[in-house]
C-alpha cells in the first residue's frame, strides 16, 4: 500500500481508489439523495473535462456548454426522430461536437485570453438562437421531451442507479485521461504553453495543434456528459442546454479545487455541488440565487487569495512543512556542530 | 422604409456607443477586463429607479444622485478590484464574473425578477417629413455625442487625461516619470462606473429593467469596444453606430430572433481577420490611440 502511494502511478491508483470510494453511493437507497449524488457526479465530469482545456492550456473557455448542448440535440434528435440508440447518437453526437471543436479552435484558439473568453461567450449565444430558430429539427424554445420507455437498448431506466453507474464510469475515463495527458508529452506541452507559450513555441511546440487536440478531448467528454444528462432528465430545450451558466459552473467548480491538477475538479465538484443543490432546496423561495452568491463570492475570493485552489494551497502547505523540516534539521546539525567546538575548546 | 430603419438604427447605435465609453476607459488605461460592466449599468439602472420611487424624479433629473451613487459604488468595488489590476488577465476575467454573479443575485433578492420601469416625459415619436424619432432616443443619441467628444478633449488637453494616456501605453514607465499609476487606476475605475451608471439612467427611459438585464448588455459593450478598437473612443462611436444599423436592418428584413446573430456574426469575423478592431487595417492613418 504505501510502496503504490510513493510509486510513479500513484496517481492511477488514487484515482481508482476515489472512484471506488465514489461508488459505495450506489448502496444508497433514498431517491433524493441518489439525485443529489448523480448531480454532483455529473458536475465533476463537466469539471474535469473543463479542466483538460481550460486547466492544462490556459485558455479560458466560457463556451463548453456549447459542445455539450450540441452533443445532447444530437443524440436526442437521433433517438426521438430517427429511432436510433442512444448508446450510438451518444457517440455520434460526440463526433459532432469534436468536428465542431476542431473549428472553433482553429478559429478562436489563435486568440489570446479575453478576445477567446468573448468569442466562446459569443458562440453559446449563437447557438441558443439557432437552436431556437430552426424549431423544425429542434423543437424551438419549447425543446424536446424523451419518452419514458424504460429499457436497457432506450437508455432510459427504471431506477437511477444504472444512469449513476454511467457517470461513474465517465468520471473515471476523465480522471484516467487526465492523469494520463499529464504524464504524456501532450500534458508537458500544455502546461508548457501555459506557462509562457513564445517560449513554448521557440522550443518547437506547435502551439495550434496542442490546443486544439485539448479542446476536442475536453469537448469529447463534454458532449458525452451531456448525452447522459439529457437521458437521465429525458428533456432538453434551448435555454438549458446552451446556458452560459453552466459553463461558468464548470469553470468554477475547476478554480476552486485547483486548475492544471487531476484532483482539483473532482474536489470542488464534491463539495459544491451538494451545496448547491441543497442551498436550492432550502432557499428557492426565498433567496433564489443564494448559492451563485456564494459562488461569486469564492470565486472573487479564490481568485485575490489563493489563485490555485484548494489542492494548489494543499500543496503549498505541504512544501511549507517539508521546508520547516529541512531547516529545523539543518538548525540541530549546526547546533551539534557547535557544542561540539565548546567541548573542544 | 430603408432610411427610416437606417435612421432608428444610427440612434440605437448612440446608445450604444455610450454604453461602451465607460468600458473602454477601463480597458484601454487600466487593461482591466471588466465582465461584470452590463451590471454596473445594471445598478444604474436600479439606482435610477430607487431614485424614482424615493424622490419620484424623472431619469434625467435623476442624472447627479445617479453620478454620486456610481462614486460611491466604484469606490467600494474598487477596493476589491484594485488588486487584480496589473495581474494576469483571466484571474480579472474570472474575478468580474464573480462580481456579476454577486450583484445579480443580489438585485435578484432585494428587487425580485419582476420588469421595472419608469415612466419619461419624453416618449413622444418626432414626426420629420416621414421619419418617426423617439424623443428619448435623439436624447441619448445626443448625449453620446457629446460624451464622447468631451471624454476626447478631456484626455487629450487635460492633466489627468495625459496621465491616463500614458499609463494606458506603458505603466512601468508611468511609474518612472512620477505619474501615481494607483490613483490613474482609481479615477478611471470609478469614472468608467460613473459612465456606466449614467447610461443605464438613460436607458431606463426606453428599456424596462429586470436582475438579468447586465449579461446582454456587458455583451454589447464588450462587442462595440473590440470592434472600434481597444482604447478608441471614436473607434467605439463608429462600431456602435454599424452594430446598431445592422440590428434593425436584419431585425426587419430576416426577422426580430435572428437581430442579435448577426452582430455575433460580424463580431466573430472581426475577431478572428483583425482582433485589433476595424480601423486597424481599414485606415490609412492609424487612428489615435486613446
Amino acid at each position: 500500500m504505501k510502496k503504490l502511494l510513493h510509486s510513479k502511478n500513484k496517481d492511477y491508483f488514487l484515482v481508482f481508489l476515489v472512484v471506488a470510494l465514489l461508488s459505495l453511493t450506489l448502496f444508497v437507497d433514498n431517491k433524493y439523495t441518489l439525485d443529489i449524488i448523480i448531480t454532483t457526479v455529473y458536475f465533476c465530469v463537466i469539471a474535469g473535462a473543463w479542466n483538460i482545456m481550460c486547466g492544462y492550456a490556459g485558455q479560458l473557455s466560457l463556451g463548453h456548454v456549447v459542445f455539450m448542448g450540441v452533443g445532447q440535440y444530437t443524440s436526442t434528435i437521433l433517438f426521438v426522430k430517427l429511432g436510433l440508440s442512444p448508446w450510438i447518437g451518444m457517440f455520434a453526437g460526440t463526433i459532432v461536437a469534436m468536428i465542431l471543436a476542431f473549428f472553433v479552435g482553429l478559429l478562436a484558439l489563435r486568440l489570446k485570453h479575453y478576445y477567446f473568453a468573448l468569442a466562446t461567450v459569443a458562440l453559446v449565444t449563437i447557438f441558443q438562437v439557432l437552436a431556437v430558430k430552426f424549431d423544425g429539427l429542434t423543437g424551438g424554445a419549447i425543446g424536446i421531451s424523451i419518452p419514458y420507455e424504460p429499457s436497457f437498448l432506450n437508455m432510459v431506466f427504471k431506477g437511477y442507479k444504472p444512469s449513476l453507474l454511467l457517470f461513474i464510469i465517465l468520471l473515471l475515463a476523465v480522471l484516467l485521461t487526465t492523469t494520463y495527458i499529464s504524464k504524456s508529452r501532450l500534458g508537458a506541452n500544455l502546461i508548457a504553453m501555459r506557462e509562457d507559450d513564445m517560449a513554448a513555441a521557440s522550443l518547437g511546440v506547435n502551439l495550434l495543434k496542442n490546443k486544439i487536440i485539448a479542446l476536442c478531448i475536453s469537448a469529447f467528454f463534454t458532449s458525452l456528459a451531456g448525452s447522459l444528462y439529457a437521458q437521465y432528465t429525458l428533456y432538453i430545450d434551448p435555454i438549458s442546454a446552451f446556458n452560459l451558466v453552466t459553463s461558468e459552473k464548470a469553470a468554477i467548480l475547476t478554480i476552486v479545487g485547483g486548475t492544471g491538477t487531476i484532483f482539483g475538479p473532482l474536489l470542488g465538484g464534491l463539495i459544491l455541488g451538494p451545496m448547491e443543490i441543497f442551498l436550492r432546496g432550502w432557499l428557492g423561495s426565498t433567496f433564489q440565487g443564494a448559492y451563485l452568491v456564494i459562488y461569486g463570492v469564492l470565486l472573487v475570493f479564490v481568485v485575490l487569495v489563493m489563485p490555485n485552489g484548494i489542492v494548489g494551497a494543499i500543496k503549498h502547505l505541504r512544501r511549507k512543512k517539508t521546508e520547516k523540516r529541512q531547516e529545523a534539521m539543518l538548525k540541530q546539525e549546526v547546533n551539534k556542530q557547535h557544542q561540539h567546538k565548546s567541548i573542544e575548546s | 422604409m430603408l432610411l427610416q430603419l437606417i435612421i432608428s438604427g444610427i440612434l440605437l447605435g448612440g446608445i450604444y456607443a455610450l454604453l461602451s465609453i465607460g468600458l473602454s476607459l477601463q480597458l484601454g488605461v487600466s487593461k482591466f477586463i471588466n465582465f461584470a460592466y452590463g451590471d454596473f449599468v445594471m445598478i444604474g439602472m436600479y439606482s435610477t429607479y430607487v431614485v424614482y420611487l424615493a424622490f419620484g424624479l424623472n431619469p434625467y433629473l435623476a442624472w447627479p444622485l445617479v453620478i454620486l451613487m456610481g462614486i460611491v459604488f466604484g469606490l467600494i468595488m474598487f477596493t476589491v478590484a484594485k488588486r487584480a489590476i496589473g495581474k494576469s488577465p483571466i484571474n480579472q476575467i474570472l474575478m468580474t464574473l464573480g462580481f456579476a454573479m454577486i450583484l445579480q443575485n443580489v438585485v435578484l433578492l432585494f428587487f425580485k425578477s419582476d420588469f421595472k420601469s419608469v415612466p419619461s416625459d419624453f416618449n413622444n415619436s418626432i414626426k420629420i417629413s416621414e421619419i418617426f424619432v423617439s424623443g428619448n432616443q435623439l436624447i441619448t443619441f445626443g448625449l453620446a455625442l457629446v460624451s464622447t467628444i468631451g471624454f476626447l478633449v478631456f484626455i487629450k488637453y487635460s492633466n489627468t487625461g495625459r496621465a491616463m494616456r500614458a499609463v494606458g501605453q506603458n505603466r512601468n514607465a508611468s511609474k518612472l516619470m512620477g505619474i501615481n499609476v494607483p490613483r490613474v487606476d482609481m479615477v478611471v475605475f470609478i469614472l468608467g462606473t460613473v459612465m456606466a451608471m449614467c447610461s443605464g439612467a438613460l436607458l431606463m427611459t426606453m428599456y424596462p429593467t429586470y436582475p438579468t438585464v447586465g449579461s446582454g448588455l456587458s455583451i454589447i459593450a464588450w462587442i462595440t469596444v473590440i470592434l472600434g478598437g481597444v482604447g478608441h473612443l471614436q473607434g467605439a462611436l463608429v462600431a456602435a453606430l454599424i452594430i446598431g444599423v445592422s440590428e434593425t436592418l436584419t431585425g426587419y428584413y430576416l426577422g426580430g430572433d435572428v437581430r442579435q446573430l448577426v452582430y455575433f456574426v460580424i463580431f466573430i469575423i472581426v475577431l478572428i481577420v483583425s482582433p485589433g478592431g476595424i480601423f486597424n487595417k481599414i485606415s490609412f492613418r492609424k487612428v489615435k490611440r486613446l
